[in-house]
């Protein structure tokens, strides 16, 4: 006779082993079809234009297919269309009265996930759709300088002609298209309710994958579209699974558990750790557009003055955060633009750790030793200022410590007051209620140019009702003007030496101090192949994973 | 008793409304809107898009109004809509509960199992070296906070013994049926050992000393007298009785078990309620957030008069006034 507490042990131990066994080969065998992304954010939705969060973006990178795209190399190449345009061929066009004219040729091919072909009625009918008001768009700021958007022949539905009001350098850099055919009866029915369309949560896309699920709170599941023209993507699933916390997104990483990472929130430590913990793991260190800085009140008593802005530079010693914090990865920063753009300036003037110089800077500017150790002004007034930041930002933090410490070797007393990032980027920054210093990054893309960030017309104040991101407050006529130049010119030699000239004069006047440029940190398997993260904001690690495949 | 409920059902519904209040005014109170968290991450963003986007999620309106208008919604039965997933929130909420309903049951469940267990051996064992042990364990639990111990659990049992999945619910393409069953299964495992470990803890420790208050008891001594066996002695005489005031007990420790959950299932991205009140909050989706801080409430309010029921049905000497 069996005795039945026996059997019921026997049956929890085959079930423990089933568990135990079965499930990881389960997961082994599925990954070889498929490629599973781990994400620290979840995406708001799918239709970019009315969302905000960058784990959006980095699943339509795989799930629609842009007019015209950045590779590894931040060169544009185009996808859905013929050709780029360019000034030489003649499809951008310069008109009297500072106009263009823009023409694209759609590849034919090209379909939505449903079947219908994307055309240059589909690109017409959403620039008409975003420029309405009642369309719950994100931001029109490009979409304001077009005056019109057509497709010229009805016979020929594939060429689309962009007309612009204005000359903007990056007018050949594509624009958003989707299906009109999905989207127009809810859009003539109440625009406002677009972002609640079925579309922003299961996108018809023109990728080379299409949405098979979505489990909110968990993962997102892709596969391969077997019509995407330019040949049908090699691994035939993503999944893209949603793990908020770093630690346990790393955890997950060690343990083989996703195959590549993006948005991942790591630090150059978690990085480390996970290429010392897992050997099978690449982690991407790739340069990216992430400005890491202090902006400087300049419209202070005391900061006003550049030479004390010099002085800080010189107190605080960059390279060594560099090397100590981010062991070497992260390059100093001594201009606002990264190397890898077009405007970079190697040239500008640079401030090394000169704790010697800070304060013959200082004396220069009216400042003397007071018994404690601490400079007064010609006043006596004490020179304490104040830096803040994004409390709970563990690096930034790290870095106020140590750029305390150096401040007071020359004389400054430095006092900390951070925020969490929604009241810092909310209101301090935004209603510039910052004193002296606030500590923070720009993202920033190829073609970004500065405009918002130095032109004095974008010193937001209530006069302009809080417009612009001049947070330092910082005028200055010659770099307004090049600003204005630039802005408009579309020859790229005359524009990258404009730029390199405003970057001469912004290291001379020194209204931010430039930290460092941040890294864009992404994770892949080893044995996953052709994985090259471009490190731009909006075209993320999946940006070529059509190509991608499993190593034997 | 039907005085006593009504009074009870006034209270809880006066409790929360005084709650809604509060938990609206501190949503809205929190700095920043999901209109300046856009501005913030996009520099082509202009006044006149500001504008217009806080004129299309609702944020002009005054902080009053804005309530009232969600408590008129509320009262038809509708939560509204989640700005941030776009879809209706009653639906986005119920998906999420059955996943926490879930880990909750599953983890009271371990949780009372192994709690009573160990606190009746280590009664019965006083001053043994299982009883000190148990105790320890007992105390180790209490102190330990969820998501410290959660991270704990996945670098032992994820990372260095790669015994169980870090985190997640599901594995995403698994076959449906008995393969399907089995990961769920191996994914509850980590969530529920770290959810039920406060309970267990805590449930040990009043069974141990409610069975050492009830095995001195006359009743049964007269039982052993009567020549019973010990195991009917202790499991029909001591264990019944000493299980009365557990059982209030559970009651009254499942809202904390519940709010337990909302840093569980961050930590083990576990999809559910907890996790959904954790984004919500971040991304300033306030109708979300509101949705789920009342259920929370609710469960507080009504599991807190079940204990008082419960108790009153255990011990014959309550009676309800």
């Amino acid at each position: 006779m069996t005795n039945p507490k026996r059997s019921l042990l026997a049956m929890v131990i085959v079930a423990a082993l089933a568990i135990g066994v079965n499930i990881p080969s389960v997961m082994a065998q599925q990954s070889r079809d498929t490629v599973v992304f781990g994400m620290a954010q979840e995406p708001d939705c799918l239709i970019m234009t009315f969302c905000s969060m960058a784990a959006g973006m980095a699943v339509v990178n795989s799930v629609f297919a842009d007019m015209v795209s950045y590779n590894d190399k931040w060169q544009l190449f185009p996808t859905t269309v013929m050709k780029v345009p360019t000034l030489k061929d003649g499809d951008w066009q310069l008109l009297p009265g500072g106009k263009m004219k823009v023409t694209y040729k759609f590849k034919k091919g090209f379909t939505w996930h449903d079947g219908k072909p994307v055309t240059a009625l589909d690109a017409s009918w959403t620039y008409l759709m975003l420029r309405n008001p009642r369309s719950p768009a994100v931001t029109r700021f490009v979409l304001r300088k077009i005056e019109n958007m057509i497709v010229p022949n009805a016979a020929d539905p594939y060429t689309l002609v962009v007309q612009w009001n204005e000359t903007y350098p990056f007018a050949n850099t594509g624009h958003t298209v989707y299906p009109r055919h999905v989207l127009e009866r809810e859009y003539l029915r109440d625009p406002a309710g677009l972002k609640s369309h079925k579309q922003a949560r299961n996108p018809v896309g023109s990728g080379p994958y299409k949405l098979v699920e979505w489990v909110p709170g968990s993962h997102i599941t892709l596969e391969a579209y077997d019509k995407f023209p330019e040949g049908v993507a090699k691994i035939k699933k993503q999944v893209w699974r949603f793990i908020l916390d770093a630690t346990v997104l790393q955890a997950n990483v060690i343990a083989n558990q996703v195959d590549a990472t993006e948005i991942n929130n790591f630090s150059i430590d978690q990085m480390i750790e996970i290429e010392r913990r897992n050997p099978g793991v690449t982690a991407h260190y790739t340069p990216a557009m992430i400005w890491e800085h202090i902006d400087v009140n300049v419209e202070n008593e005391w900061l006003r003055d550049k030479r004390v802005r010099q002085a800080l530079a010189h107190a605080i010693n960059r390279e060594e955060l560099s090397t100590k914090l981010f062991y070497g990865k992260q390059p100093v920063a001594h201009t606002w633009l990264p190397e890898r753009h077009e405007g970079f300036n190697p040239n500008v003037k640079k401030y090394a750790h000169d704790p010697g110089r800070a304060r013959a800077l200082l004396a220069e500017a009216g400042f003397t030793m007071g018994p404690d150790g601490v400079l007064r002004d010609s006043r006596g007034a004490r020179f304490e200022i104040t830096i803040m930041t994004t409390a709970g930002h563990a690096v930034r933090e790290q870095i106020q410590q140590i750029i305390k410490e150096q401040l007071r070797a020359v004389g400054i007393d430095l006092r900390i007051d951070n925020r969490p990032a929604s009241v810092l980027f909310g209101s301090i920054t935004r209603l510039r209620q910052f004193p002296h210093l606030v500590m923070y990054a720009w993202l920033m893309s190829p073609t970004t140019l500065g405009n918002t960030f130095w032109h004095s017309t974008q010193v937001p104040t209530p006069a302009n009702n809080w417009e612009g991101q001049n947070y330092p407050g910082f005028r200055h006529a010659e770099t307004d003007k090049l600003i204005d130049q630039y802005m408009t010119e579309i020859d790229a030699a005359k524009r990258i030496a404009l730029l390199r000239k405003q970057q001469e004069i912004w290291a001379e006047e020194l209204p931010s101090i430039p930290l460092y440029f941040r890294l864009h940190l992404t994770t892949s398997n080893k044995k996953l192949t052709n994985v090259s993260p471009t490190g731009l904001s909006g075209t993320y690690i999946n940006w070529n994973s059509r190509l991608w495949e499993w190593k034997q | 008793m039907q005085r006593f409920l009504a009074r009870r059902l006034v209270h809880g519904v006066i409790i929360l409304i005084g709650l809604s209040i509060l938990m609206f005014t501190l949503l809205v109170l929190t700095p920043g809107d999901p209109v300046e968290l856009m501005a913030a991450s996009n520099p082509d963003i202009r006044p006149e898009d500001v504008a217009m986007l806080r004129q299309y999620y609702g944020l002009d309106d005054a902080m009053y109004v804005r309530y009232f208008k969600w408590v008129r919604s509320v009262l038809k039965g509708d939560l509204g809509y989640s700005r941030t997933y776009g879809t209706p929130v009653t639906k986005l909420v119920v998906d999420r509960l059955r996943n926490t309903l879930t880990l909750l049951a599953t983890s009271v469940a371990v949780a009372f199992t192994v709690g009573v267990t160990a606190g009746v051996y280590s009664a019965l064992h006083q001053y043994s070296a299982t009883d000190y042990v148990v105790t320890v364990a007992a105390f180790a639990g209490l102190a330990m906070p969820v998501f410290w111990q959660g991270i704990v659990f996945i670098l032992l049992f994820a990372v260095w013994l790669p015994w169980f999945p870090a985190g997640g619910m599901m594995t995403p393409g698994v076959a449906p049926g008995w393969p399907m069953v089995l990961d769920r299964l191996w994914h509850l495992v980590l969530p529920v050992s770290v959810l039920a470990t406060s309970g267990m803890a805590s449930w040990t420790r009043y069974m141990r000393s409610s069975m050492l208050e009830v095995v001195r008891h006359d009743y049964v001594r007269t039982a052993r007298a009567k020549g019973n066996p010990e195991r009917v002695v202790i499991n029909r005489h001591a264990l019944r009785n000493a299980l009365i005031p557990i059982i209030t007990l559970i009651a009254l420790s499942v809202p904390g078990i519940l709010n337990g959950a909302v840093l569980t299932e961050t930590v083990f991205s576990w999809p559910g309620m907890g996790l959904l009140l954790f984004q919500a909050v971040l991304g300033h989706d306030y109708n979300v957030a509101m949705a789920v801080l009342l259920f929370l409430a609710l469960m507080t309010v009504i599991f807190n008069l079940l204990a008082d029921l419960a108790y009153g049905l255990a011990d014959p000497r309550i009676r309800y006034d």
